[in-house]
């Protein structure tokens, strides 16, 4: 899975591609815990691009959010694909946490 | 044909491979699902299956017609101490917030959500989980 970091203003967009499972969740959570640390307040992660995600997947999404809520990141995910939303809906993640259908339609909302 | 292999997650990226070949063509919008299932099962296996060494799985995947109806069948045996996943993993809250929810705990969850059957038998010294996944209506 490729994380491409991108920062505009006080905003770090976070676009991922490939798959994210049991092999690649952790550089998620690894990506995004640097961008934490280097003093990033709002996180945009960019999710048109996976095409798969596993439970895996979404335990590196519940220990981003935890550690974002402790350091008062605001974060928020847009753009899943079908088969991610699914994901997030079968366990509840679609309503635990802010989906964007877009970058754009996230714009000022974190 | 069953692929057997040492029950490793670092392996996932072989039976993500042995998947995509045992779907067939008329079975491969399940593809996603298949290998989503798949890696549910044999995390759970690499997880809890062998404590005090890495041993093998087993799994095997293919097109059933079941009263019927083409499905896909996937299998995932291990020879750890007896241990039916879909009985003794614990049925996760979705309401939680995300203070409140604990980390992991879902894959089983998912299985069955993606599922339309499932089912675990002890065989001789083995464990042997299996689902079906059906096509969309």
């Amino acid at each position: 899975m490729q994380c491409t970091i991108s920062k505009t203003n006080d905003l770090v967009r976070i676009d991922l591609c490939g798959r994210m499972d049991a092999t690649t969740a952790s550089s998620f959570v690894t990506t995004c815990q640097e961008q934490i640390d280097e003093g990033g307040v709002k996180l945009l992660v960019d999710l048109a691009g996976v095409e798969y995600m596993s439970s895996a997947g979404l335990r590196g999404i519940l220990t981003v959010l935890k550690v974002s809520k402790a350091k008062n990141v605001s974060i928020g995910f847009c753009a899943p694909q079908p088969m991610v939303s699914e994901v997030f809906k079968i366990s509840g993640f679609n309503t635990m946490m802010p989906i964007f259908s877009s970058a754009e339609d996230a714009q000022g909302k974190l | 044909m069953p692929l057997r292999i040492s029950a490793e997650v670092e392996l996932l990226s072989l039976i993500n491979d042995y998947i995509k070949e045992a779907v067939p063509a008329q079975l491969q919008p399940l593809l996603p699902l298949a290998q989503l299932v798949a890696e549910e099962l044999v995390v759970n296996v690499a997880s809890y299956a062998y404590t005090e060494h890495v041993g093998e799985l087993e799994i095997d995947c293919g097109m059933v017609s079941f009263d019927g109806q083409n499905m896909l069948y996937l299998t995932v045996r291990d020879w750890g101490p007896a241990y039916n996943p879909f009985y003794e993993a614990k049925t996760p809250d979705l309401t939680l917030g995300m203070d409140e929810r604990p980390i992991g705990g879902l894959g089983i969850h998912m299985v069955k959500q993606m599922s339309a059957h499932h089912w675990y038998i002890r065989d001789k010294d083995s464990n042997l989980v299996g689902v079906y996944i059906e096509p969309a209506a």
